[in-house]
């Protein structure tokens, strides 16, 4: 599903480059649930904005479904947002203007869902999370660990074939950390979703069924 | 989609108060400003809307050029040409004259009102859209000595009902009866007299002298309009033809080097706004006031843009997280764009709103209310939203969402910081050369108020003198107590336009020189408190005859003497037929208003051209007074309307006022508008620095340093644009001032103190902000990150 070939990723300084990346080869099946772990700096956000399309890597080729898309242009890397990436992140990146009910909504809205389908799909999802009594809170409303469900929910409501997670529990106590991850591996063996996340904690990433070691750019593995 | 959009930027202006307040408050001020001008251009662009024909209506035109080769370009024809045109060209359908003569008081129904009326025939009403109340268009001139009048005019003399058949005298030009009334015209038309009369009650009047011989006349162009009405299908190329061949009639005018005429042609929509020819009618602005107007409305308006811009913009830091989610959920860059747009025109419509409610409670006289005038505003509003938001929206949806999402601190703003300061230093320049602008006019106005002119002003009313005798009135007048002098005069001095001319001669100077003068008789000197340098007054009996004049100084040295002794006892020949010598010579004063420079005048003894009586009051109850002098007057004037002004309040009523409180109230709205936008930054820039500053406070700073480093920018600012504001303001002020010839000089310490007022304000706006950030506990700032 996601092939990494040789990505590099630097940032020219002065004279040299300052590698963030070097060298990456990564393949991804679908269906997995991979760890990315490893200290601080040791290039592992960069690692899933590369494959999240967030970034473009220096070097090398990223295949996502047997389609070359490192050198999209940005309509056609929007088009893929939209249809088979999710994004969770660790400070949930909700908008505060819009409610749970609205939040969760948006990405339809950007597909072009139809208002009745809007609907239905947004009522199951917040069915699913058991979040349909708080749909009319804005995130400043909820708590940390509630605002981190509606930002799956965001994730997975249009239905995505990979959820990319960038630190998901960072800034979670263990207990909310713990129903996360439940969700997240429920996720992936129900509903066949690839899961790629990023995590400091070996708690964590125990729920996956791969862990890819990252240090100073390169995987140890 | 859209409702999304909606209900997201009605949640960010809420949230958002002080920068949706600023927007508001200064959007909305000037879109008010906006509005009333919108309002003026609406009324002056639908001037003579309301004629069918109107596309192929022409008014003639002539330029005229004199023996000494002046070029005037007149919006009057000789009378005679209407008749010409129509006699002799097939693709004319109409030609009528509007000759504007029969201008007095007039009296029916036991009322005497002053009528501004008009000499025109049938054709008028068959060019025309006017249409009549009552009476038939066809017959309506049957009977030479008929007249149509205004609804406006019928209703002042008899109130409702048909006063067809009624008549009313003019007693210089005779009776007239009414034959019809005008409806009133759906729009204002430059042609707006009260009354139009048959241009076949002229010839008599020509004969008895009550008119000037102007029927047959081609070599007078005044007052007298001519209107064409083309064939279908024939242009201004048609007109110009035949207007062409009605030009050659002066060909030996121009063989004879007298001069030369020639006409042209002005289409109707053409009339306004005005293209300020000589001796027009139009009652429409001219076309510069029109364009300054809009010019100033839009810059008001441009400024108000500039605020919310810059506030959008450095506020967008704020926006920048939501703009990065919106991308990663999928939203392209057009979307994004949109919602920002959406966002400004709502905040537009917003203002819009505040700006009709503050309109329609400070000017219920505007006529707002009023379809068109509505969707105009809510175009323009749109707009304006679409324009302000543009720079912002662009910035905005420009965010790559990985740069925003991972790190909030290094974006890098569209423009960056160039861009905002330049658009407050915009605004200051603005706001410090209107200031300048301002207090050189207060200055000079101030000024005129108080300059002595060289004659008395004080407790002297001007009462009009109608047809009275001027000596019997005289006598009653002085036979009050408190008058203690009474003179009679054409013309009030230091008042525009009040002076009238005549051409003087000697013996050695043939070609003459053109003099000012009043008619005046002997106690104008006295009453007036003007100083005879050389000579004595006009003897106390005086003939009907002219026979001696007063001039002064400069008509003294005009007339070639050395000293004002010298021209005592000159022969002098008035427009060449009445010879008079000269008995005194007046001290030079400004019988001018200051505008002007003093030029040679004369003080002439002619009786039949007295207009007032200037009565010197004794100190005391003013009131008391009035009421005197205007029994006697009214037992002169049975019936007629009483008007007497004091001349120090007529004078002063002429010292700009208007013009300096107008000018006032848009300096104002201008330094408002850029005060709140420094306010906006400032905020905005103090709440993004306040981690710097705390951690500036935590190494040790003190208070005074913080606050000068958050302020040092903007003052710097205010500087730069008062740098570039004081060569405009100074250049503005002298093109002002040469206006007059008598003026204060550039008072560079009131600029200096008026730039101080705006730095103290501006230092307060930026203070209000900074002092708040500098106080925090730098703790509060430094923990919650």
């Amino acid at each position: 599903m996601i092939q990494l070939q040789n990505i590099t990723k630097y940032y020219p300084v002065g004279l040299g480059r300052n590698f963030i990346l070097k060298d990456i080869d990564l393949t991804i099946n679908e269906g997995e649930f991979v760890s990315i772990m490893g200290p601080s700096g040791s290039g592992k956000s960069t690692l899933l904005h590369i494959m999240g399309l967030l970034e473009e890597p220096s070097e090398g080729q990223y295949l996502f479904e047997g389609e070359r898309v490192d050198k999209m242009n940005e309509k056609k890397r929007t088009q893929l947002h939209r249809g088979s990436i999710g994004f969770v992140f660790q400070a949930y990146h909700l908008i505060d203007e819009l409610t749970v009910y609205e939040n969760i909504e948006t990405p339809l809205l950007y597909k072009n869902v139809s208002a009745s389908e809007r609907k239905s799909r947004v009522a199951d999802v917040l069915d699913r999370f058991n979040i349909v009594a708080k749909k009319d809170l804005f995130p400043n409303q909820l708590s940390g660990g509630q605002q981190q469900l509606v930002g799956i929910a965001r994730a997975i409501v249009a239905e995505p074939r990979v959820i990319l997670a960038d630190e998901p529990t960072g800034n979670l106590h263990s207990d909310q950390a713990k129903s996360i991850m439940e969700l997240f591996k429920e996720l992936n063996e129900k509903d066949k979703i690839t899961i790629v996340q990023v995590t400091h904690s070996d708690v964590n990433a125990t729920y996956g069924n791969r862990i890819i070691q990252l240090r100073d750019g390169h995987i140890r593995s | 989609m859209l409702k999304r959009y909606i209900v997201l930027a009605f949640r960010n202006l809420r949230r958002q108060r002080l920068f949706t307040f600023i927007n508001i408050a200064g959007l909305a001020i000037s879109m008010a400003v906006c509005l009333m001008v919108l309002v003026s251009l609406h009324e002056t662009f639908s001037y003579d809307n309301f004629h069918p024909h109107a596309g192929r209506i022409f008014r003639v035109t002539t330029k005229v050029e004199t023996t000494d080769g002046r070029k005037y370009h007149m919006a009057s024809t000789p009378l005679p040409l209407g008749e010409a045109i129509n006699a002799g060209y097939k693709d004319v359908e109409q030609v009528t004259s509007v000759y504007s003569a029969l201008i007095d008081d007039a009296a029916a129904n036991g009322k005497e009102i002053p009528v501004r009326a008009a000499f025109t025939n049938e054709a008028f009403f068959r060019i025309f859209g006017f249409k009549l109340k009552w009476g038939n268009a066809n017959t309506i001139f049957a009977d030479p000595n008929s007249i149509v009048v205004s609804d406006n005019l019928a209703q002042r003399y008899f109130g409702a009902g048909n006063p067809v058949g009624k008549v009313i005298r003019f007693s210089k030009y005779g009776n007239y009866t009414i034959s019809g009334v005008l409806e009133t015209p759906p729009s204002h038309s430059h042609l707006d007299f009260d009354a139009y009369a048959s241009l076949a009650a002229v010839p008599v009047l020509e004969q008895s002298k009550a008119l000037p011989q102007m029927l047959q006349s081609w070599d007078q162009v005044q007052g007298a309009y001519t209107y064409v009405l083309m064939k279908e299908g024939k242009g201004s190329k048609a007109i110009n033809d035949l207007l062409a061949v009605e030009s050659h009639r002066y060909d030996i005018m121009k063989k004879e080097k007298r001069g030369s005429l020639s006409f042209a042609s002005q289409p109707l929509n053409k009339i306004t706004p005005s293209q300020e020819l000589y001796d027009d009618i139009t009652s429409s602005p001219p076309w510069g006031k029109v364009l300054t107007e809009a010019l100033v409305a839009l810059g008001l308006l441009i400024c108000a843009c500039f605020n919310y811009i810059n506030l959008t913009i450095v506020r967008s830091l704020q926006r920048a997280k939501e703009v990065g989610i919106q991308k990663v959920n999928g939203a392209q860059r057009w979307q994004i764009f949109l919602q920002f747009i959406i966002e400004s025109v709502i905040l537009c419509f917003l203002s819009f709103i505040l700006a009709i409610t503050m309109l329609s409670i400070a000017r219920p006289d505007l006529r707002i209310w009023n379809a068109e005038i509505l969707l105009l505003f809510l175009v323009f509003s749109f707009v304006t939203g679409v324009v302000a938001g543009i720079i912002p929206a662009w910035s905005l949806s420009s965010f790559q969402p990985v740069k925003v999402l991972k790190n909030m601190v290094d974006i890098k703003l569209f423009g960056g910081i160039g861009l905002r300061k330049t658009l407050i230093v915009i605004q200051f320049t603005l706001s410090i050369a209107s200031i300048f602008f301002l207090i050189t006019v207060a200055r000079q106005f101030s000024y005129k108020a108080v300059v002595d002119m060289g004659f008395a002003r004080k407790d002297i009313l001007d009462v009009p003198l109608e047809k009275t005798n001027y000596e019997l009135i005289k006598q009653r007048m002085l036979g009050l107590k408190d008058v203690e002098a009474c003179t009679a005069t054409s013309g009030v001095l230091g008042m525009p336009r009040e002076t009238r001319f005549c051409r003087i001669r000697t013996r050695e100077n043939k070609e003459g020189i053109e003099f000012g003068y009043y008619a005046t008789d002997n106690d104008f000197i006295k009453t007036m408190h003007l100083t005879l340098v050389a000579g004595t007054n006009f003897p106390a009996a005086n003939t009907d005859q002219e026979r001696y004049i007063v001039i002064n100084e400069r008509a003294a040295g005009a007339l070639g003497n050395k000293t004002p002794g010298e021209a005592i006892g000159q022969n002098v020949w008035l427009n060449d037929s009445t010879q008079v010598s000269i008995v005194g010579v007046l001290k030079n004063f400004n019988y001018q208003p200051i505008e002007v420079d003093i030029r040679p005048m004369a003080l002439r003894f002619l009786p039949q051209e007295f207009t007032k009586l200037q009565l010197k009051m004794a100190k005391g109850d003013k009131p008391a007074q009035v009421a005197a002098v205007q029994d006697i007057w009214q037992s002169f004037n049975p019936g007629k309307e009483w008007k007497a002004e004091w001349m120090d309040e007529s004078l002063a009523a002429r010292n700009g006022r208007e013009v300096v409180s107008m000018l006032s109230f848009l300096v104002f709205i201008c330094t408002l508008i850029a005060a709140l936008g420094l306010l906006g930054i400032v905020s905005y820039t103090s709440f993004i620095r306040r981690k710097e500053i705390s951690v500036r406070k935590v190494l040790g700073a003190d208070v005074i340093s913080l606050l000068v480093l958050l302020s040092q920018n903007y003052l710097k600012l205010i500087f730069i644009a008062a740098l570039i504001a004081m060569p405009i303001g100074i250049l503005g002020s002298s093109f002002f001032l040469r206006i007059f010839a008598y003026r204060v000089s550039l008072g560079i310490l009131p600029m200096a103190l008026g730039f101080l007022g705006l730095f103290v304000l501006a230092l307060i706006t930026i203070l209000s902000q900074t002092w708040a950030t500098v106080q925090v506990n730098p703790a509060k700032n430094l923990r919650n990150d």
